[in-house]
């Protein structure tokens, strides 16, 4: 993808970065490392998250009641946080979903230039 | 010591002054991140995607600020330094050049240093530096009208007391308020 610059394409990235944690997580719960892992794959490379980006947003995310978090102790290795989605994450997630429709609908016919 | 360890060491480093709670998890998490980072692509790579540390800690500590024991300690040092702000040589018989001048100076060092506190920690720790420097200023003039045998300021020094409270508070709030308008935009994405 061609980059005009790296602020642009944040800009644009960022409203949505929030609802992608939110549905990866629909899957089950996970850790930080996997979820960028399979954000890269499942946007086929246009999500690759810094941990730097990451951590904050599941940060924020939990202090908005949106997902939990807890240390699981394993037998091999540190132990990892896993991240679940709560009930409001889950209504907000709905919540996200009709607007992104909505919205990507809409740009869709702005770009387009239709009526 | 390992490149992780010292890239974590970096990172605590940046997040000196947070609540010491919410500082080790997110080291613990970080270590996580790392060990599984390096157990999947190798050290080098992760090495190569890593963002600076002390950019990765600037990004905590705007979600979180300082912890409790920082801003109490913010608030007590402008509390100190405004109490020498009001003319208070003049009860020990110093003439009043000396001791506007001393108040002045302190006043001056005072308005630096919630400036600094502002910028440094943000607007709500500078407001409440700057609040705290005008609550001391308001009792220390109380209990000095009360101990001194009643010596009540005229119109023009309550004005003139009232306004540089004011200016202060506008001082511990304005330039974090400034900075977190203004800051680049984050291109972390």
């Amino acid at each position: 993808m061609p980059e005009l610059s790296d602020e642009w394409t944040a800009e644009l990235k960022k409203g949505s970065i929030q609802l992608c944690l939110l549905a990866l997580l629909t899957r089950g719960p996970t850790y930080g490392f996997q979820m960028i892992k399979e954000l890269r794959e499942l946007s086929d490379g246009f999500f690759d998250l810094k941990e730097g980006t990451l951590y904050p947003a599941l940060r924020r995310l939990e202090e908005r009641g949106f997902v939990k978090s807890e240390w699981i102790e394993r037998e091999v290795g540190v132990p990892r946080k896993y991240y679940t989605l709560t009930a409001k994450g889950r209504k907000a997630l709905e919540e996200a979903r009709g607007v992104w429709g909505t919205m990507a609908r809409s740009v869709a016919r702005v770009l387009e230039g239709r009526r | 010591m390992t490149a992780a360890e010292e890239y974590l060491a970096r990172v605590s480093r940046g997040l000196a002054g947070m609540d010491r709670r919410v500082r080790e998890d997110i080291l613990r998490e970080l270590r996580a991140h790392l060990a599984d980072a390096v157990a999947d692509g190798g050290e080098p790579a992760v090495a190569a995607r890593l963002e600076p540390p002390e950019a990765l800690a600037a990004r905590y500590k705007e979600l979180y600020g300082y912890g409790k024991p920082f801003r109490a300690l913010f608030v007590a040092v402008a509390v100190a330094l405004a109490v020498p702000t009001l003319p208070l040589l003049l009860f020990a018989g110093y003439g009043s050049t000396v001791a506007f001048g001393v108040a002045l100076a302190f006043l001056a060092v005072l308005a630096a240093y919630l400036i600094l506190v502002a910028l440094k920690a943000g607007s709500t720790a500078g407001l409440s530096a700057g609040a705290g420097a005008c609550v001391a200023r308001f009792v220390t003039l109380a209990a000095f009208e009360a101990s001194a045998g009643g010596i009540v300021p005229d119109a023009s020094s309550l004005i003139l007391f009232i306004g540089v409270s004011g200016v202060l508070l506008a001082i511990g709030f304005l330039p974090g308020h400034a900075k977190e308008k203004w800051k680049p935009r984050d291109v972390s994405l």
